[in-house]
C-alpha cells in the first residue's frame, strides 16, 4: 500500500528526470529545488491530497495471533510499522459473558429440584443463558431440550436458581444492599403476573384501527386544550405583570399613570397653544384638555396617587406655574355627581348666598355667633344658652345642628332684643310716675 | 457480545471497531454470486450463478461465458428452487471461480498445458518422472489460490445442517482456508443497514426470506421464506405477455430491425443459427428482457389499500412504454402495477395459463410472511422489530414496494410505529447481505470467532453448528 509520500517522491523523481531530460544536472536540481519552493508557498486553492501530511508513514504487513483465541489463528494484516500495541489488546474489553449461578451435582440435589425440571434441562438453560449473553427472546427462541417452554416458565426457573445459589453463597443475614435487592427481585419474579402483562401488551398490539384512530384524536384534542392553555396564561401572565409592576417613584419612567399623561398631554398642549403653527389637536374632552385659561391640575379630584405622580413631575422637571396646585381657586371643587342621600351623608351644602373668602370651618358658625361686641351681652348670651340647654361646645357641627343652631340664636337675639326694649319702658315708666308723684 | 451503549449513542473514536484483516467474504444466491474483500464498499466479484455447461461436460462459468449462444451448452443452475445448493461440485468450481477469477488472482495454468513445457522431442524415460512432479506442482497451486485468507460466507437461514457442515467441509479441506466462518443472510443484511435488531426482508431471486434479528443474533424460529421472488415476478410478467399476447423475443436472436409502431408485428431480421442454442439458454436470455422490463415498467401499487380495490386510481398513473428487442412495443397500464401485485396478495396474481398448477398459498405473500415472522416471536420484541423493518435485496428494487410494505403492514398493525427502512441506493439494497458480510468480517470483536483449521481439525465439522448461531 502505496502513501502519498511514496506517490510524491515517485512521481517527483519521475517528474525531474522524464520532463527535463536535456538540462544539465545542476539546471535540473534546481528547476526541482524551485518547484519543492514554490510548492511549499501557501497556496490558494486546496492542497491536494497526495500533498498532504508531513513525513510519510510506514506500514507493515504482519500477521499475529488473537489473545482471547485458545488455538493458533494468525491474522494478516497492513497496520503502521511503528504502532506496537498488540491489535487485539483495544477489542479484548468488548468480550464480556454473562454471569452464570455456579452450582453442581450436590448442590442441585440439596437445594435447587424442582417438580417440573429435570436437572438436564436446568443445565441446558444456564447453557442457552450463557451462549446467547442473557437475552431472554434469543435463548426462548433457541432453547429446545424435552418439552416446549415459555419465556416465564425459562425466567422463573432461572431466576430461581439465581436466588438460591445467591444465597446459599452469601446467608441472607450478610447481604449488602444491592446484593439483597437482586435476591429479592429474583424472588420476586411471578410468570403468572409477567404472562398476564404480556397478554395486555399483546391486545395493545392487536388494537383496532378504529381504536387507535379515537386514540389520536384524543391526544389531537389534548394537545389543544394545552396549547390554548398555554396562550390564556402566558397572556395572563402578561396581564398580572403590566397590573403588578412595581412603579419606580425615582427614576423610572415617569408618565405611568393615565393622570401623569393627562399631565403631559395638558403641557404640551399648553405649550404648543403659545406657538404660531399647532401640531397638537385637543382632544375635545375639557378633563383631558383642561379649561384653556384656567389651572387643569386643582381640578382634578385628588386621589390615592396622585402624591406619586405629583412627586415623580416634581423629580422629573421644574414645575411650570400651571402645573402647580393651586388652593386659591376652589372653582368647581364640588363633585357633582353625588345623590342626595350621599350629599346628606358627607354634610354638603350647596350654599346659596356669597361665602366669604377664605377658609371656613363649620364649627365657627356655632361658636362665632355667641360672642357679641361687648362682654356683657357676650355673657347675657351665654346666661340664656345656658338656660336653654345648649352646651358650650358642640361635638358635630353638622348641617342639621348648624340650622337648629342658628334658629336658637336668632331667638335669642330675639329675646335680647325684647328684654332690652322691655327694661327700656319699665326705666321711662318709673321716670313718668316720680315726675307725677 | 459487546457492553451495550445505548443505540442514540455513538462509539467514541477510540472504539473505532475496524480491523481489516482483509478476509474474503462470499455471499452466494441462487442468481449472482458476490464476493470480495472484507472491509469493502461492494463486492468485486460479481459472478452470474448460472453456468453452461458443455457436451463434453466441461462448466462455464462467467458473465461473459455464458451469454454467448452456443449450441453446444446448457445453461444450468446449482441451485434449487429452494434457494439450497443442489449440485454441490459444480457450486464448489463456481464459488471458487468467483473469488479466483477477481480476487485472489486467476489460478495458473498447469504447466503440463501452458504449452511451454510441450517437448516435441520425447526422450523415454525422464518424461513420465517430470509429469508426475508437474502434477504435484499443479495440485500444490490448486490449494494455494485460498489458503491466504479466512473466508466468511452466508447462508440461507433454513439452510439444513448438512448443507452447513458440507460448506466448512468445501472450505477447510478443499480450499484450505485458515479460518472459516457462516452468518445467516439476514443477520447480515441488519448489520449492513447499522441495526442489530430488525426484522429483515430479503427478496431475493427464487426465494424471499424474513428474520427476525435481535440484538444481533438470528431468532430462528422467525425465519419465514417463499418463493415469491423476482423469479415468481418474472412468471408473473410472462403470464402477463401470454394473455397480452406479448412476443418475448430475447436479443440474441434479433439481427437487424426496423421501428415499428406500437402494437404492430416486429419488423425484423432474425439470427438463424445451424445448431440452436438450447431452450435454457433462451430462457436465461429472456430473464435478461424481463430484468430490464421490471427496472423500467413494473411498479407496485404503493397503496393504501390494495390494487383492485384502486383500480380508478391506479387508471390515473401514466402507462410506459416498452420495446422488445425485436422493435414491437407498446405502453403498460395497469398491468405494470398488476404483476407485482401477486407480491403482495397472491389472490390476484396471474393464473398460469399454460398449466393448471395450483396458485400460490396466501400466507407466502410476503406482508403474510412478515406477519407469520412476527408471530413467531415474543411479545416484546415486535414492536421493536416491527420499527426496524430491513427491506434488502435485489427483488426489492420494484418501484414503490417498500411504500406498499409500509402501508400494508401498518394496516395489519395499526398501533405501533411501523417503519420500513430500504436504503435508497440500490448497490446498497443488491449487495446488502454482502455489504454486512464485509462489515462483520473486519471488525475487530469479530476475530475470536473465526473457526479456525485447528479448531475444525479438532472438532470435526460439527463446530459450525456450535460456534456459528
Amino acid at each position: 500500500m502505496a502513501t502519498g509520500a511514496d506517490i510524491r517522491a515517485a512521481l517527483g523523481s519521475d517528474f525531474a528526470t522524464n520532463a527535463l531530460p536535456s538540462l544539465p544536472r545542476t539546471a535540473s536540481t534546481q528547476v526541482s529545488q524551485a518547484a519543492t519552493k514554490n510548492s511549499s508557498q501557501p497556496r490558494r486553492h486546496k492542497r491536494s491530497l497526495l500533498r498532504r501530511g508531513g513525513k510519510a508513514v510506514h506500514w507493515s504487513r504482519d500477521s499475529t495471533g488473537v489473545s482471547s483465541r485458545r488455538d493458533q489463528l494468525r491474522l494478516i494484516r497492513w497496520r503502521r510499522a511503528r504502532d506496537d500495541e498488540e491489535p487485539f489488546a483495544r477489542f479484548a474489553k468488548y468480550d464480556v459473558h454473562a454471569e452464570l449461578p455456579q452450582y453442581d451435582a450436590e448442590i442441585y440435589e440439596a437445594h435447587l429440584t424442582h417438580p417440573e425440571w429435570t436437572k438436564d434441562e436446568t443445565d441446558g438453560l444456564m447453557e442457552a443463558y450463557g451462549d446467547n449473553y442473557g437475552k431472554w427472546p434469543v435463548i426462548t427462541d433457541r432453547y429446545d431440550t424435552g418439552r416446549p417452554r415459555s419465556m416465564e416458565d425459562l425466567k422463573a426457573r432461572f431466576y430461581g436458581v439465581s436466588a438460591t445459589v445467591l444465597s446459599l453463597n452469601t446467608p441472607i443475614s450478610s447481604m449488602t444492599g444491592p446484593q439483597y435487592t437482586l435476591y429479592d427481585t429474583l424472588r420476586n419474579f411471578d410468570p403468572a403476573k409477567e404472562a398476564s402483562r404480556k397478554k395486555l401488551a399483546e391486545g395493545h398490539l392487536q388494537r383496532r384501527q378504529t381504536e387507535v384512530d379515537e386514540e389520536t384524536v384524543l391526544l389531537g384534542e389534548l394537545q389543544r386544550i394545552m396549547l390554548n392553555q398555554a396562550n390564556l396564561d402566558s397572556e395572563r401572565e402578561d396581564l398580572r405583570r403590566r397590573l403588578d409592576h412595581p412603579l419606580a417613584n425615582t427614576n423610572g419612567y415617569q408618565y405611568n399613570t393615565s393622570q401623569a399623561l393627562t399631565q403631559l398631554w395638558q403641557q404640551l398642549l399648553q405649550t404648543d397653544r403659545m406657538k404660531k403653527n399647532q401640531r397638537l389637536r385637543a382632544t375635545g374632552n375639557q378633563t383631558f384638555d383642561g379649561l384653556p385659561g384656567t389651572t387643569p391640575t386643582s381640578a382634578r379630584p385628588r386621589d390615592s396617587i396622585a402624591g406619586i405622580s405629583d412627586s415623580g413631575a416634581a423629580s422629573g422637571r421644574r414645575p411650570t406655574r400651571d402645573s402647580l396646585p393651586s388652593a386659591t381657586t376652589p372653582g368647581s371643587t364640588l363633585p357633582v355627581d353625588m345623590s342626595k342621600a350621599d350629599l346628606a351623608r358627607f354634610g354638603v351644602v350647596v350654599a346659596q348666598d356669597k361665602i366669604s373668602s377664605g377658609i371656613t370651618f363649620a364649627s365657627d358658625r356655632l361658636s362665632k355667633p355667641r360672642i357679641a361686641k361687648s362682654t356683657l351681652q357676650t355673657d347675657k348670651i351665654a346666661a340664656i344658652l345656658t338656660h336653654a340647654g345648649v352646651p358650650d361646645l358642640i361635638a358635630l357641627p353638622t348641617p342639621a345642628v348648624i340650622e337648629q343652631f342658628d334658629a336658637i340664636m336668632s331667638k335669642v337675639h330675639a329675646l335680647l332684643d325684647m328684654r332690652k326694649l322691655a327694661e327700656k319702658e319699665e326705666q321711662e315708666l318709673r321716670v313718668r310716675s316720680a315726675e307725677a308723684a | 457480545m459487546a457492553a451495550v451503549l445505548p443505540p442514540t449513542q455513538a462509539p467514541s473514536k477510540d472504539d473505532y471497531a475496524g480491523d481489516e484483516i482483509n478476509a474474503l467474504v462470499l455471499d452466494p444466491g441462487s442468481y449472482t454470486t458476490r464476493a470480495g474483500f472484507a472491509g469493502e464498499d461492494t463486492p468485486k466479484s460479481v459472478t452470474p450463478t448460472h453456468y453452461a455447461l458443455s457436451k463434453s461436460g466441461e462448466h462455464i462459468f462467467g458473465e461473459n461465458a455464458i451469454h454467448l449462444p452456443r449450441g453446444d451448452v446448457e445453461i444450468k443452475n446449482p441451485f434449487s428452487s429452494d434457494g439450497l445448493v443442489e449440485d454441490w461440485d459444480t457450486a464448489a468450481k463456481l464459488w471458487e471461480y468467483a473469488i479466483t477469477s477477481r480476487l485472489t488472482g486467476a489460478r495458473q495454468t498447469p504447466p503440463s498445458k501452458n504449452g511451454l513445457n510441450d517437448d516435441p522431442v520425447k526422450d523415454g524415460e525422464g518424461d513420465t518422472a517430470m509429469v508426475e512432479d508437474m502434477e504435484k506442482m499443479e495440485d500444490e497451486e490448486q490449494s494455494r489460490t485460498l489458503e491466504e485468507y479466512p473466508l466468511l460466507m452466508s447462508e440461507p437461514g433454513w439452510n439444513p445442517v448438512k448443507a452447513r457442515e458440507k460448506t466448512i467441509e468445501l472450505a477447510m479441506e478443499e480450499w484450505g482456508v485458515p479460518a472459516f466462518f457462516l452468518a445467516k443472510t439476514g443477520q447480515l443484511a441488519a448489520y449492513g443497514n447499522g441495526k442489530a435488531t430488525a426484522l429483515v426482508v430479503d427478496v431475493g431471486h427464487q426465494n424471499t426470506s424474513v428474520t427476525a434479528v435481535w440484538e444481533g443474533m438470528v431468532l430462528r424460529k422467525s425465519i419465514m421464506h417463499s418463493n415469491i421472488a423476482s423469479s415468481f415476478l418474472s412468471d408473473q410478467i410472462r403470464h402477463m405477455f401470454t394473455t397480452q399476447q406479448v412476443p418475448l423475443i430475447p436479443h440474441y436472436m434479433v439481427k437487424t430491425k426496423q421501428p415499428v409502431d406500437a402494437k404492430v408485428p416486429s419488423n425484423a431480421t432474425y439470427t438463424n443459427f445451424d445448431t440452436p442454442p438450447h431452450a435454457s439458454f433462451r430462457r436465461l436470455e429472456e430473464e435478461r428482457v424481463l430484468t430490464s422490463f421490471k427496472e423500467s415498467v413494473v411498479q407496485a401499487w404503493p397503496g393504501p389499500g390494495r390494487l383492485d380495490s384502486n383500480t380508478d386510481a391506479v387508471k390515473m398513473n401514466p402507462a410506459r412504454p416498452f420495446e422488445m428487442p425485436d422493435g414491437w412495443n407498446t405502453v403498460f397500464g395497469p398491468e405494470r402495477f398488476k404483476v407485482a401485485e401477486g407480491l403482495f396478495d397472491t389472490k390476484s396474481a396471474y393464473p398460469d395459463p399454460s398449466t393448471n398448477s395450483t396458485p400460490p398459498k396466501s400466507d407466502d405473500s410476503i406482508p403474510s410472511l412478515m406477519h407469520r415472522a412476527l408471530n413467531a416471536c415474543d411479545q416484546d420484541t415486535k414492536a421493536p422489530l416491527l420499527g426496524n423493518i430491513v427491506l434488502t435485496g435485489a427483488g426489492s428494487l420494484i418501484e414503490k414496494m417498500p411504500e406498499r410494505l409500509q402501508t400494508d403492514l401498518q394496516a395489519l398493525y395499526p398501533n405501533p410505529r411501523v417503519r420500513v427502512i430500504a436504503n435508497s441506493s440500490s448497490v446498497e439494497r443488491k449487495y446488502g447481505a454482502w455489504i454486512g458480510g464485509s462489515v462483520l468480517g473486519s471488525l475487530g470483536t469479530f476475530h475470536q470467532m473465526w473457526i479456525s483449521k485447528e479448531e475444525y481439525a479438532e472438532f470435526g465439522a460439527g463446530i459450525v453448528e456450535r460456534r456459528c448461531k
